[in-house]
């Protein structure tokens, strides 16, 4: 939450709009996106072609190097975090869900093991110290079940 | 009516102070009182100071709609603003979920017991 509210805009990444607190709970208001998420997407219809798969991912990759820029990582991406903004195939991509993100600007060493099974890099598992590349592993599978569909 | 938040970042507070430099802050008593130069920037200030300060009604401005989905440490809802009935989504998080109470590598742990890539097998069938 922290980490949402001084990111400057950028279309690929999910607007953080005001912050409510209670006794009880904390409230965040977020832009609503009307379309459903890539994993549910790759599910109903048979195939995505290559060209829809190259608009896509480029999308998801312009988000990551923006929050790449600003030092932060996200530790969890995967297909459930990536939205349609639009109910259409080629609407806006935006990448949703930072209760992992964290910012690596002054060299501290992650240890934390975050994330989802299957998605994650082989560094968190180890217990090594681990830094912003364990995104692009996760990239590369969510490039890889884009294009195979099965394992 | 606004609280202050006391966390900040070194870095994106002098973007922050970029963008507030036709306003000045100051203290008098318990409150905070903001001294603006122009009138032209009211509508972006308005839209920073939601963003970056904490509110404290949430049920008197918004309704409630349905539940879009659930995660591991939040639930989604979709939400009607009263005053404009536009539509927004809101991630509520409980405080006395296991986030707030028991550490973060605890509740990891138990992800990891489960079936390794149960997720992808889906995706075979």
């Amino acid at each position: 939450m922290k980490i949402m509210r001084f990111l400057p805009d950028c279309p690929n990444i999910i607007k953080l709009l005001e912050i409510y607190e209670d006794n009880n709970k904390i409230v965040m208001v977020l832009e609503l996106l009307e379309g459903k998420d890539l994993y549910k997407r790759i599910k109903t219809k048979p195939r995505l072609t290559e060209k829809e798969i190259f608009d896509i991912f480029t999308q998801i990759l312009k988000g990551v190097c923006f929050l790449h820029d600003h030092k932060i990582m996200h530790r969890d991406l995967k297909p459930d975090n990536i939205l349609f903004s639009g109910k259409s195939d080629d609407s806006v991509i935006k990448i949703a869900d930072f209760s992992l993100a964290d910012d690596f600007s002054n060299n501290k060493k992650f240890t934390l093991e975050c994330g989802t099974p299957g998605f994650m890099a082989p560094e968190i598992f180890t217990g090594e110290a681990y830094d912003e590349k364990v995104d692009v592993y996760s990239l590369g599978t969510i490039l890889f079940i884009l294009y195979c569909i099965y394992f | 009516m606004y609280k202050m938040n006391s966390d900040s970042n070194q870095g994106q507070d002098k973007q922050m102070e970029d963008k507030l430099s036709s306003i000045s802050l100051e203290k008098s008593g318990n409150k905070w009182m903001f001294f603006m130069e122009e009138k032209k920037n009211y509508q972006t200030l308005i839209e920073i100071l939601k963003k970056y300060c904490i509110l404290s009604h949430f049920s008197s401005d918004y309704d409630i709609i349905q539940i879009l989905g659930k995660g591991h440490f939040a639930e989604v809802f979709s939400v009607r603003k009263k005053s404009t009935n536009q539509l927004f989504a809101a991630k509520i998080f409980r405080k006395d979920s296991d986030i707030f109470q028991k550490s973060k590598v605890f509740h990891i742990k138990s992800i990891k017991k489960k079936h390794f890539f149960s997720r992808l097998y889906l995706f075979k069938k």
